[in-house]
């Protein structure tokens, strides 16, 4: 959920409570003040009743007086009445309808008629109906009124307010750690996002240092590896040279021998897998990819000769930018890999047509997710001595040169597309 | 053949000497820059082994020397730097091949032989071993007067054998000769065999010795049984 999207949220919930006890509140004071103020009124209006009745010595004839309506009773004594505020409902035959009215009750005595009355002063009272509907009325204009003017300037404000927090966003979002070492943001007067755009420089920087750190100790390794690769290897080639061997002695040597050279063409492969990294093959020139394409298939003719493999060529003119090296490790690996796990008798198509070159070939159904094949050390099978790096190579010069690079097992056969 | 190998690493020097020598080499070693510096300038070899990170220098430094001093000189750099600076700066200033460590002894002898053949004998040595002739520029092998058809594969094979002639050389490092760095031996361990096995018996149709013995897992050896 967007920011602005959560804050119009909160703020249409906090109008909606703050409006309801509001309105709430409201008509309680309203209400109270009406009764207060109707009670104010028939205390006076008592008043004017008895000043009238002591003047003109009779009770009044209207019934209605001073906009109230008065009602008379007469009574034995006084003593049963006290002054009492009350309120009552009287029907209003017009409307058809109970209408609240608050009362005042007094004892009035009329001298020349020697009696005493009861005396009811009926003033209505605002209808609770009426006063809920007007306060709901006044609580929506009002609410709505302030919810659009929020909703407005918290629009605006979070343009102006949240711009440069979004402007970094969008440059951490764009930050690719293979490309640049550090990320230049915006300056920004507010204090949260100053600090907010100082921590992530900070540390970005430390993870590109990090990060370039680790490729360079993977290249140093690989570097410092070599001579000791070296010394063990034309070490055991000068034993083996040696007649006295037993002939277990030899099989033991043999062994060493096979696992130095592993390890030699481990490190050579992921030194390689550095270089390439470190973007130690950054001069790209024209190469003539088929032409490539078509020296390597003679390279390995005997290798697929010998595995019965029949080769389907078919290669159009294409002529790429690329480190003549990569590009032949690229070619060689591709190749190479599609006899290597190639099946007896099997089938090599190579298709190079437009800015795509496809090669399949047929073999065993992959072991392993076909999203994982280009990962290193990732091999279809565990058991096989192959280095498990052919590909992942392969999969690094793509990314270098933005190469896109796609696997499918389609009728039967692997099929490796590469569009350039 | 007088030969400087500029080494500082002592142990694959030792290793490296040991090689050279069997094979009948006069052969020198030098530590550092400095005293390879030296020894260019006193004595002319016709072959250096060249390391490019020396402790004193670099070997590059002792290159451009050398070409000034002794421009017929054959060089071989070997480093470990396997990087592509260092093999292009070296070829521009006049280096002759280049090996990246590790590396075979046998492979190390056949691109010497390789570059003493092309250095001092114009490339067209023939290569007699008992009663096998070689042409190495016609890439014909002629065996008791018959000439043998051989694959350029197979060509390369016997070359690679007549140059470590009685010494064992490992699947690895024919794996390697053939087919570079791409492929393993593991992969190509089959083929080796069917290729020794292919180019042993159009040698022996012919009435050819059969000189290639199988060395347990290990390997080949070209020699007389």
């Amino acid at each position: 959920m967007k920011l602005l999207t959560r804050t119009n949220i909160y703020f249409i919930a906090i109008t909606l409570i703050v409006f309801s006890l509001g309105g709430e509140v409201f008509y309680e004071r309203v209400h109270a003040i009406n009764k207060f103020d109707a009670s104010e009124r028939l205390e006076q209006e008592k008043q004017e009743v008895i000043n009238y009745i002591h003047v003109k010595n009779a009770l009044p004839q209207n019934s209605i007086f001073l906009g109230d309506s008065v009602s008379f009773t007469q009574v034995s004594s006084a003593t049963e009445i006290e002054n009492n505020y009350g309120h009552t409902k009287l029907y209003n035959p017009a409307e058809k309808e109970w209408e609240p009215y608050e009362t005042i009750e007094f004892a009035v005595g009329v001298n020349s008629e020697m009696k005493i009355y009861k005396s009811i002063i009926y003033r209505p009272l605002l209808e609770v109906d009426d006063l809920t509907k007007g306060i709901i009325e006044a609580m929506l204009i009002i609410g709505s009124c302030l919810l659009i003017v929020l909703l407005i300037s918290n629009f605006i404000i979070s343009k102006l307010l949240w711009g440069s927090f979004y402007k970094t966003l969008g440059k951490i979002k764009s930050f690719d750690l293979t490309k640049e070492s550090h990320v230049e943001f915006d300056k920004t007067s507010i204090k949260e996002f100053k600090t907010l755009n100082e921590v992530l420089k900070a540390m970005t920087e430390k993870i590109a240092k990090d990060y370039r750190n680790l490729k360079e100790f993977t290249e140093n390794a690989s570097h410092e590896m070599q001579t000791p690769l070296s010394i063990i290897q034309s070490k055991l080639e000068l034993l083996i040279q040696s007649e006295n061997l037993t002939a277990e002695q030899m099989q033991e040597v043999q062994v060493i021998y096979e696992s130095a050279a592993r390890l030699a063409k481990l490190n050579q492969a992921l030194l390689l897998l550095a270089k390439i990294e470190n973007s130690q093959f950054a001069e790209a020139k024209p190469v003539k990819l088929d032409e490539i394409i078509k020296t390597k298939l003679l390279f390995f003719e005997e290798l697929i000769a010998h595995k019965n493999i029949s080769v389907e060529v078919n290669l159009e003119p294409l002529t790429i930018n690329i480190h003549p090296i990569l590009e032949d490790i690229l070619v060689s690996n591709l190749i190479g890999n599609a006899i290597k796990h190639n099946l007896e008798k099997g089938k090599l198509i190579v298709k190079l047509k437009g800015d795509e070159l496809v090669i399949q070939n047929s073999g065993k159904p992959l072991t392993i997710p076909p999203e994982q094949l280009f990962q290193r050390f990732r091999k279809a099978d565990p058991a096989s001595d192959s280095l498990g790096l052919g590909l992942a190579i392969v999969n690094e010069i793509c990314i270098v040169y933005n190469y896109s690079i796609d696997y499918k097992y389609v009728d039967n056969l692997h099929s490796v597309s590469i569009g350039f | 053949m007088r030969i400087l190998l500029i080494e500082d690493e002592k142990q694959l020097s030792d290793a490296m000497l040991a090689y050279l020598k069997g094979e009948g080499y006069d052969c020198d070693t030098a530590a550092d820059f400095n005293s390879g510096n030296e020894k260019i300038h006193i004595n002319k070899y016709d072959c250096i082994l060249l390391d490019i990170t020396l402790p004193g220098g670099s070997g590059l430094e002792i290159l451009r020397e050398l070409k000034k001093e002794n421009p017929k000189a054959g060089v071989i750099i070997i480093s470990a730097k396997n990087s592509l600076d260092d093999k292009i700066k070296g070829l521009d200033l006049g280096a002759d091949d280049y090996l990246a460590k590790p590396f075979h002894l046998s492979e190390l002898n056949a691109r010497l032989k390789s570059l003493i053949r092309r250095k001092f004998f114009n490339g067209s040595e023939e290569i007699k071993y008992k009663d096998f002739k070689v042409n190495i520029a016609e890439k014909t092998l002629v065996v008791k007067g018959e000439m043998i058809m051989l694959t350029k594969k197979e060509f390369d094979l016997l070359l690679f054998f007549l140059a470590n002639p009685s010494r064992v050389v490992t699947k690895e490092s024919i794996a390697e000769h053939l087919w570079g760095e791409e492929m393993n031996a593991a992969d190509s361990l089959d083929f080796i065999y069917s290729h020794v096995k292919n180019l042993r018996k159009k040698i022996m149709d012919k009435g050819g010795a059969d000189y290639i013995q199988t060395v347990y897992g290990m390997g080949y050896k070209f020699a007389e049984k």
